[in-house]
């Protein structure tokens, strides 16, 4: 489908243009300011490139403000996290999709309610119960709980996908006397690949920026995580370090762009993977 | 086949540990925060049945009142500036050519990946009084005069706010319709051009109608987004000047986390359920009827 009239695809392709430059420009200035002085910040020319290129803003990060270990908390906790949210949906959809039982009606409707449930809802009840379990402060608590708002868009995103695949593979498994996990691990997890990417992309996404539980349940600081240590950034002493503060905004965000340049077609995949809720 | 896909013990074992996390942190917290709505607890002492008191209390709070007010404004916003934007520019985009689609589409990817956190406060520092990127283009071309202290002025304060948030959300209404769009088969449009359809009247009778799944998804989506809008509140303005954008997230953060009133923190939880129920119900009700065309 194309418009006739050159005219109107001008116009459009301005515009848009003019809207991506919105959407674009403020990381570029973010990107800029973060090898800026904090004074030249304030004071200087808004949109011009740096005086003076200020790597100190990031060594600062890295020795002085224990940015390394805060990236090693985020780390950690979205590779617990990944793990158990694949690992657990694999199997969750396996058994909902292939296995005949009596529950599995009521699993699903459990899934789709995961989906439909926006998990900042219940932040009152889980911390309490994390409370009660003496839980808070542990950045396991932090895993469990976003794995487990994770697993149900996991499960549909990996259901659909497993529906469309033939039984032959997993017979003839079932012929050579492979049990569950063999079938599991070795025949079904070579095909879905495709789907475990786009789980493990959102997944990812999801976990390293998790805000509101992070915030909630680790107030100690050897456990925070990056979005949440970028706010000790502004509570200094001195007024804010803005030149440092940007720093740390893109050293935050350096996984999540590097698997955006790199994977960009995956990353569109699974943002668009949504749509299949309808 | 039967004997492996059947066996009840295999099947306790697969799905035993997603269920249990699902049990523990989608189920048992929707139960439990309808039992402490009920309940009058500080979190220290064992609490205590209140009835509908922390009901009664937060409806005859004045900044409850407002804060539902609030959320209920960004999520038509949303709806408006997310999701039928959205649409319109899908559809518009898919008729420039694959290299500019590709280009475009990246860009307005790109702040999605980003945590909210870093969105934040990158437009923290845009708004900023003094030196931020706002007032800094504004004197630039020549509207000085227009400068202002966005984020402490009660009259703009929110609409910045809600701004953070569409321009961070943009681009996943802009990719599921764009991927609905792209889902449609060639053959429909071809048929309409050989019927000598405009481009307006293919929109009318062919997009719209076969897009309209995808479009129900972006709305729910930009909706639910837009009633809880909670990180850019807290670390932009911590939901002032005065209560002038504390929304409802904020509102429930408030009471539990710094008056440590729990109970009512959780009656507010109910409220925000119930109120994303009717939300949901009503993007149903409207899409069912098919006036969603005229909208857009």
């Amino acid at each position: 489908m194309r418009i006739r009239q050159r005219w109107i695809r001008i116009v459009m392709t301005t515009v848009f243009g003019g809207i991506a430059i919105t959407s674009v420009y403020p990381l570029f200035w973010l990107l800029l300011n973060s090898f800026k002085d904090t004074n030249e910040i304030m004071t200087g020319e808004s949109f011009g490139l740096p005086s003076y290129w200020k790597i100190e803003n990031y060594t600062d990060a890295i020795f002085n403000r224990d940015i390394l270990k805060y990236f090693f908390n985020s780390v950690f906790i979205t590779g617990l996290t990944l793990i158990l949210t694949t690992v657990a949906a694999i199997m969750l959809s396996y058994a909902l999709v292939r296995m005949k039982w009596k529950l599995s009606h009521k699993v699903s409707k459990i899934v789709t309610l995961g989906i439909l449930l926006p998990s900042q809802i219940v932040i009152v009840p889980i911390f309490m119960m994390l409370r009660e379990l003496h839980l808070i402060n542990n950045p396991l608590s932090l895993v469990l709980t976003i794995s487990a708002f994770n697993i149900p868009m996991s499960v549909i995103m990996c259901s659909s996908f497993l529906s469309s695949i033939p039984f032959e593979m997993e017979e003839a498994a079932v012929m050579d006397g492979a049990g569950i996990f063999s079938i599991l691990f070795r025949v079904i997890v070579p095909i879905i690949k495709p789907a475990i990417a786009t789980m493990v992309i959102n997944t990812f996404i999801n976990s390293w920026n998790e805000f509101i539980y992070a915030l909630v349940l680790i107030s100690d600081d050897r456990y925070k995580t990056l979005p949440i240590a970028l706010m000790n950034y502004s509570s200094g002493k001195y007024g804010t370090d803005y030149g440092g503060m940007f720093a740390a905004m893109i050293i935050t965000s350096i996984l999540p762009i590097l698997l955006f340049i790199f994977f960009s077609n995956q990353v569109e995949k699974t943002f668009s993977a949504g749509s299949i809720l309808k | 086949m039967k004997r492996v896909l059947g066996n009840k013990r295999y099947i306790l074992i697969l799905s035993a540990p997603a269920f249990i996390l699902m049990a523990a942190f989608v189920l048992y917290p929707l139960i439990s925060i309808v039992i402490m709505s009920l309940q009058e607890t500080n979190g220290l002492t064992p609490a205590t049945f209140a009835g509908v008191d922390n009901f009664v209390k937060i409806f005859h709070d004045n900044s409850f009142i407002k804060a539902n007010i609030w959320s209920i404004g960004l999520c038509i916003l949303a709806i408006i500036f997310n999701a039928i934007l959205a649409i319109a520019v899908s559809i518009l985009l898919s008729t420039l050519n694959p290299k500019a689609q590709k280009i475009l589409r990246t860009a307005f990817i790109i702040p999605l990946v980003l945590s909210i956190s870093v969105v934040s406060q990158l437009w923290l520092a845009i708004y900023h009084a003094d030196w931020g990127l706002l007032n800094s283009l504004l004197e630039k071309a020549g509207l000085g005069f227009l400068r202002n202290d966005w984020l402490s002025n009660s009259d703009t304060a929110m609409i910045c706010i809600a701004i953070v948030g569409m321009w961070w959300s943009f681009g996943l209404d802009l990719l599921l319709s764009y991927s609905g769009i792209k889902a449609i088969p060639e053959s429909c449009f071809e048929a309409a051009q050989l019927d000598g359809a405009s481009f307006l009247a293919t929109v009318r009778y062919i997009t719209l109608p076969l897009l309209k799944n995808v479009a129900k998804t972006c709305v729910t989506v930009s909706a639910v987004g837009g009633l809880y809008t909670f990180p850019q509140v807290y670390i932009m303005t911590g939901g002032g000047p005065g209560d002038m954008t504390t929304t409802i997230m904020m509102y429930m953060y408030k009471q539990a986390f710094s008056n440590m009133r729990y109970g009512q923190a959780a009656a507010v939880g109910v409220v925000a359920i119930v109120e994303t129920c009717i939300v949901l119900g009503i993007i149903g009700w409207i899409f069912k009827r098919g006036r969603y065309s005229e909208e857009v």
